[in-house]
């Protein structure tokens, strides 16, 4: 999907720079934010995030 | 009639995006205030200096709490998750800050806050961190 940040934060009701920092793993985002996320992309939210060592 | 999960779904309530503008007219009020009280050189006696200082305070306070409690634009949870830990860290700040300054006190040294003073290095601490985790985000 070609989609700008802008555009991507726009459809799931976010800011840009929330979108950044979930990019950048500064940030992980809510359950309900994730299945949004996950939706737009027509996939799963374990296809999309996963747990890191610690979590 | 809200649900208990209202409670804890949603972090807080805050007064709509235009209280930014009216909380910085606030501002902006108390400022000129207390500036054209100086500038008119007006002889005022010790009680009057004092009731100008606590309006002056209240305003400026009322004005800052104003831009806190509004939402951004762009409000979400990211948004909410800088401002609750900009409010939990104005609030240590503040018992830290009248700690400190009792101790001074106490030490013999005169008080460097009043009251009112408090409240404005409160809400300047949480405007600090607040917009200083807002640009690291």
């Amino acid at each position: 999907m070609n989609i700008t940040q802008q555009e991507l934060a726009d459809k799931v009701g976010v800011s840009r720079q929330t979108i950044n920092s979930i990019e950048s793993n500064r940030y992980i985002p809510s359950t309900t934010l994730a299945i949004k996320l996950s939706n737009l992309f027509d996939k799963t939210v374990n296809e999309i995030f996963e747990l890191e060592e610690g979590d | 009639m809200p649900k208990v999960t209202d409670y804890f779904n949603k972090p807080l309530n805050l007064l709509p995006n235009y209280f930014k503008k009216i909380g910085l007219v606030f501002i902006l009020v108390s400022v000129v205030f207390v500036v054209s009280v100086k500038i008119s050189g007006i002889h005022l006696t010790v009680e009057k200096k004092e009731m100008m200082k606590t309006i002056f305070w209240d305003i400026l306070i009322i004005g800052m709490l104003f831009i806190a409690f509004s939402k951004e634009k762009d409000e979400d949870e990211l948004n909410m998750l800088i401002r609750l830990k900009a409010l939990a860290s104005a609030f240590f700040y503040t018992v830290i800050l009248k700690i400190v300054n009792d101790v001074f006190n106490l030490l013999g040294h005169e008080a460097f806050n009043n009251f009112d003073s408090y409240f404005f290095q409160m809400m300047a601490w949480y405007f600090f961190v607040y917009y200083s985790a807002k640009l690291l985000r």
